[in-house]
Formats: C-alpha cells, structure tokens, sequence
C-alpha cells in the first residue's frame, strides 16, 4: 500500500514510493515492419497490421526491450524514463 | 486419414517462375506435409499469414537440433541463424547497429560513387560484357569488404570459397576445405586486428567486442564473421541480375522507371516481392509447444518450412500477385523474413539495390541483352536462384 | 622459378603457419613428423604459398607424397608453377 512518506533528508514529503519505469514509443513513421520486436519481446511489442505497437505503454524495465530497441534495424523504438524523458542507456 | 507426402523440393527453377506446385498447396493445403532428400517430413507452409505468424512467433525455434529437412546430407550450421533468444539476440544486437537504416544511410555517397566507377569501367571495356561478373558481383563485394575491413582485392580468392554456402553440388570435402579456407583467411584478419585495435570497421569493432567487453566468444566471432563475409557475396550479388534481367524484359515497367524516377524505391520492394530468390524453403523451425497456425495446428517438436517467396505471391494478400506493379502500396513482402532473423542486411541491400538501377538507369539508358532470352545461362542446383551471367550491350 | 627460391618461400610459409623460426630446415625434413603440422597447419601452409606465388592449389589434388618433406612439397610446387605460368 502506499501513502505519503517523510523524506528523511529533507524532512519533506515524497509522495508516492518511486518505481522505476520506463515509456515505450515506436515510431510508425520509420518501423518497417521487420518483427524483430515482437520476436525478442513479445510481451512488449505485437506488430498490428505491418507497423508495431507498444502493448504498454509505460513498463517495469526489462532488458528484452532494450535489446529490441537496439537490434530494430529502423531504430524506431524509443525508450526513455517515464518520469523524467530521459533516453534510457542501451 | 492417410496424408499425402510430397517429395520436396518440387523440382528445379525455371527462371524466374514460381513453381506451380506452391500456388496448388497454397490453395489446397496450407499445411501440406513433405520430405526433403535427407532429414525428417515436415510441414510447407506457403500462405502469408501462416508464414509470418511462422516466423514471428517465439514458440517456433531454430535451435532444436534435430534431423534438418535439406537437402545435403551433412547439417547445415547456420550460426547466428540457428539460435534462439536470447543467445541469437545478444549476438544481433552486437552488429545491428551497423546495419541499421541510419548507418546505411551514411554509406550510400560512397556507394553511389562505387556504382558510378564500375559503370565507367564497363563503358571503357567495351559492350558486349558480362553484367554479372563486371557489376552484380563485385558491386556488392566491395560494399560488404569495406564495411567489414576485409582486402576488396582478395574477393576472388574468398568468393569461391564463399559459394559455399550456397552451392548443393560441391563434395564434402571441397565444402569443408572452402569452409576451412575462409575461417584461416578470417582467422587472419582477425589476428590483425588484435594487433593493431581499430574500431574502424566492423570487424575491428568485434575484435573489440570480444577482447574488451567479453560480449561474444571466440568460436561466436570466427562464425560471425565469416558468415557475414560470405553472405555479403551472395545474396546481393544474385538479386541484382534478377532485378536487371526483369528490368530488361518487362520494357513497361522499365519505361515507367524512366519516366517516374521517384517509384524507384517501391519499385525496389516490387521486385523483391516478385523475385523468388531462395530456390526453396529451407532452415525449418521447430514447434516447441503446440501451435495453432490460421491454417491449421502444428504439435510440438513438428518441423515447419517457410516459402517467403510462395507468401510473396498469396493472392489473399496481394492483388494480381504475379504481375510487378512498381507502385504497389502497401507492400508488406516478406523478402528479408521477418521476426528475430529478420534479414540484417536488409537495409544495406536495399540501399545498394536502388542505387543500381538508378545509376544503371542514369548511365546506361540503351542497356539491353546481348543475347536472347532463352540463351541466359540461370544458376543451378544452388539455394539462390538468378542468371549465372547476363550478356548485356548498350 | 629456382628450385632454392621456393624452398625459400616454403620455409618462410613454414615460418608464418608455426609462428616461429624454423631452423635446421632441410629437403629431407618431413612436415608432419618432423615440423608437426596437423591438416590445418597444412592449409594454412598451402594458403601461404598461394599467396606469396600467386598461384592457386587444388587441395584435393595433393596426395600424402606431396607434404611428405619440404622437398616434395617443392617438387609439386615446381610443376604447378611450370604448368601455370
């Protein structure tokens, strides 16, 4: 359950425990449609007609997906922190 | 009930027809059982949606090691393509980089400078030529030694040792000594760049790949780089005679190139769809749990064979399948395949395919065929389909 | 060719597939014995000799006589190179 907790270092409120997540895109314009996504991470990315799609938007990491950013031959997935859009390191 | 086996391969190429035996099992039996010369029976599949959900799904695998379906008798060790995730994706991820759309986006000045030379040595040689030997070959060849870091002037040597892996009709042994042949020769190189570290070409990057991070074995990057070596040889270097030829028989779809030079790129998917390169379906997929195909079910440890090039042509997904209609839209052709194995130099063949039609469009407006149709000599007996040669004049 | 030329470019192949100086060769030193050269070696040995004469050497065509010793090696390499040139 969470509730707000107290910031031991700053004595202030910290909200929410924070998860780490990251946010998953791709871009339709670039995919090619190739499946490599969908063939290493089928949990992440399911391909609709010719172009894939994130089936969750927002996710746990899972090195699956950044193997699938970085094996897709249009590099058209992107995946960045969800709280802050920071690109998240392959 | 008794099924039918058909024996399979259905028979030898002709050109550049589909044999009709695909169009008959892909109306009647999607799932139609055969048996290659030597290994076990499997299931040909040859509707699209079957062959994609094929190849896209996780739960066929390429690593089962069993008795192949083939048609040699020793197996056949596809290296990087016969692994599964996550072992195959570690390994993919390694050289992605290198061949993705945006990389191969870098080299495409310098390849259009390569064509640009090439034509110009034709044109000084002389018509009538050999527009396999003079282009299709070393065109692609000097693409891939380049990128890999391997001596462009040492292609002939390696080329015969690379057909390799296509050809059917060499002895075991002369296999195995052209297999043996490439590995000391990639042994080398390698060797080279461990003395001297550079991560100037691919190969160096590998080498590095190996001895710094530890991303990849030995035995993994001897593989890897000679199959990248080989595979560079042959796959481009067979399309682009194909692609010329219909270029060179089909004077509409020609004169519409002319006429239309922005279609060059559609046109380019096009001919990858029409143009049956893999003489037959080969490197099956293994069910490692029960499958249910739109077509039918598939049980646990059953063998399936993939026709990219039967689904390239299924009416139920292309209209008017057999004609060429360079503008096309969409085009989803499974040409490169699709899923983890997803052909890695996809983009790079593309690139290289259209930046030779358009030089040769460009350069060579009065390309035509030296000698008649009937008199094209098509490769045999091998597991790329495409002319042997292609006599042309201008 | 002179025969010592490619006795010369054999040891100095010989050299390169053992990574080390080989010394005391003779005509009589026998390459499988003698040097310890498993069919590897032996390729990497006919792959080197290619190179450094640009000739080509059917592998199959080698019987067992040919790498005997260096000088039967010398021996096949003569007639190639006759033949060939």
């Amino acid at each position: 359950m969470e509730e707000a907790a107290t910031d031991p270092r700053t004595g202030g409120s910290t909200g929410d425990v924070v998860i780490p997540r990251w946010r998953l895109s791709v871009d339709a314009a670039a995919c090619e449609g190739s499946g490599c996504c969908a063939g290493i991470a089928p949990s992440h990315f399911r391909l609709e007609e010719w172009i894939s799609t994130p089936i969750n938007e927002i996710v746990s990491p899972d090195d699956a997906v950044l193997a699938a950013a970085e094996t897709c031959p249009a590099e058209a997935i992107r995946v960045v922190d969800a709280s802050t859009g920071a690109p998240v390191n392959q | 009930m008794e099924r039918t086996v058909l024996k399979y391969p259905f028979g030898e190429p002709h050109r550049m027809l589909l044999d009709p035996m695909y169009a008959h099992v892909q109306e009647h039996e999607p799932l139609a059982r055969v048996q290659m010369p030597y290994g076990e029976p499997a299931w040909l599949v040859t509707r699209y949606a079957d062959v994609r959900a094929v190849l896209g799904d996780a739960r066929f695998s390429r690593a089962f090691g069993r008795d192949e379906p083939r048609t040699v008798p020793h197996a056949n060790d596809g290296g990087l393509f016969s692994m599964d995730p996550p072992g195959h994706t570690r390994i993919r991820a390694l050289v992605a980089k290198a061949f993705t759309v945006r990389r191969v986006e870098q080299l495409r000045e310098r390849t259009e400078r390569l064509a640009d030379r090439l034509v110009d040595e034709m044109v000084a040689s002389g018509p009538p030529l050999d527009l396999v030997e003079q282009f299709a070959v070393p065109f692609p060849v000097t693409v891939m030694c380049e990128l890999l870091g391997v001596p462009v002037a040492d292609r002939r040597r390696f080329g015969k040792w690379a057909s390799v892996i296509v050809s059917t009709t060499l002895s075991p042994e002369k296999a195995a000594e052209y297999r043996a042949r490439l590995g000391l020769y990639m042994r080398k190189l390698v060797d080279q760049r461990r003395r001297e570290p550079t991560d100037a070409d691919l190969l160096g990057a590998l080498v590095q790949a190996r001895d710094n991070d530890d991303r990849l074995s030995e035995p993994e990057l001897m593989h890897l780089s000679t199959t990248l070596l080989s595979v560079g040889f042959e796959t481009t270097s067979a399309e682009i005679p194909n692609f010329v030829y219909l270029l060179l028989t089909e004077p509409a779809l020609r004169q519409r190139l002319v006429d239309e030079p922005a279609l060059l790129p559609s046109a380019v998917e096009e001919m990858l769809r029409f143009s049956p390169i893999a003489a037959f379906a080969m490197f099956p997929r293994y069910a490692t749990v029960d499958v249910e195909l739109p077509s039918g079910p598939v049980r646990a440890g059953e063998a399936v064979l993939v026709h990219t090039a039967a689904a390239n042509r299924d009416p139920r997904v292309f209209a008017e399948p057999d004609v060429i209609d360079p503008g096309r839209t969409p085009n989803p052709h499974l040409a490169f395949g699709h899923g983890v194995h997803h052909c890695l130099g996809g983009p790079l063949a593309r690139m290289e395919l259209r930046t030779m039609l358009a030089t040769l469009l460009r350069h060579l407006p009065g390309l035509r065929l030296a000698v008649t149709e009937e008199e094209i000599p098509w490769k045999k007996r091998q597991l790329i389909r495409g002319p042997e040669a292609l006599p042309v004049t201008w | 060719m002179e025969r010592s030329e490619i006795i010369a470019v054999i040891e100095g192949s010989i050299a390169e597939v053992r990574k080390d100086e080989v010394i005391g060769l003779t005509e009589d030193t026998r390459l499988l014995e003698d040097l310890h050269l498993d069919s590897t070696a032996i390729l990497e040995l006919l792959m080197s000799l290619e190179d450094a004469l640009n000739v080509e050497i059917d592998a199959q065509s080698l019987s067992m006589e040919d790498f005997a010793t260096v000088g039967t090696l010398a021996n096949y390499m003569t007639t190639l190179l006759s033949v060939t040139a």
